[in-house]
């Protein structure tokens, strides 16, 4: 691992990865997609320079219209299911890359600081009151 | 027919013939580590009720109780469908994002909240136990 970043890896161990950064925040994602691979939670996400990625091993990916329209790839082990990351393809550039929270060594590191796509959480989603609800994507119409 | 449901791609369909034995919340690490970061959520069902069609994946982990978990996902999306526990194969756990909505279950307790994270936010009104619950009741006599 890089001085200073951080280091993940998959339930089984079949995929390992290495992030030469710091985060740039942390968000929960309610899209009824993100429900799927989640076991029927929010994923929660870190981000990062896509640049500062490194991942070995057997990685799966997927590539899908997200509810935002951007074209995404998710990434996940191929071994164990465990899901890895989410990188837009399409606008490519344009967005940092969400490391799946669970995967990190550390789950802790960073705290999210918003969730995303309330409007699909299920009616018994627990939230922090103390950070915003964007109905949509980040920077959308909040819930009060 | 109870429930039905499908992954992420939808290569994995799901049928369900029962009512859950019980939904809870999982926040294991090795949970967290299936489940992007939050716990899973986990409607219990008899086995023989639960019916999939699709390929799937599985890997295993061993439980702090000793008990082989086997946990079973697409293998064209990674979304988890099932787990069992070595101790309970009359019963498949089934992955609360998998099944179609809308279909009103909803976590009743949460387990091994010793493993979540410090930002976790856990429902207050719900039955919490630091690590495994309880043990489920046996099955009923044949």
């Amino acid at each position: 691992m890089a001085e200073g970043g951080h280091a993940g890896r998959c339930l089984c161990g079949a995929v390992t990865y290495a992030l030469a950064a710091e985060p740039l925040g942390a968000r929960m994602c309610w899209c009824r997609d993100c429900q799927y691979i989640a076991s029927g939670s929010a994923t929660v996400n870190v981000l990062f320079p896509e640049a500062a990625f490194r991942c070995a091993g057997d990685i799966g990916t997927l590539r899908m219209t997200a509810d935002s329209g951007n074209t995404v790839e998710r990434g996940f082990c191929r071994q164990c299911g465990s899901q890895i990351y989410s990188r837009t393809t399409e606008p490519a550039g344009t967005q940092p890359i969400r490391i799946r929270a669970g995967t990190l060594d550390n789950p802790g590191l960073r705290a999210p600081d918003a969730y995303i796509w309330t409007d699909s959480a299920p009616a018994w989603a627990p939230f922090d009151p103390a950070l915003p609800r964007y109905r949509r994507g980040p920077g959308s119409a909040r819930k009060e | 027919m109870a429930y039905t449901g499908r992954c992420a791609c939808g290569a994995t369909q799901l049928e369900i013939t029962a009512e859950p034995v019980a939904v809870r919340q999982c926040w294991c690490r090795q949970c967290q580590q299936i489940a992007a970061g939050g716990p899973t959520n986990n409607a219990i069902f008899p086995a023989d009720a639960v019916r999939i069609e699709g390929a799937l994946g599985h890997s295993q982990w061993r439980a702090a109780s000793g008990n082989t978990l086997t946990f079973h996902f697409c293998p064209g999306c990674g979304t988890q469908v099932y787990g069992q526990s070595s101790a309970r194969l009359h019963l498949k756990t089934v992955r609360l994002g998998m099944i179609d909505e809308p279909h009103g279950l909803r976590p009743e307790m949460i387990i091994w909240t010793d493993e979540a994270p410090a930002w976790a936010c856990l429902d207050p009104q719900l039955e919490q136990w630091p690590q495994m619950p309880p043990a489920p009741p046996p099955p009923p006599a044949p």
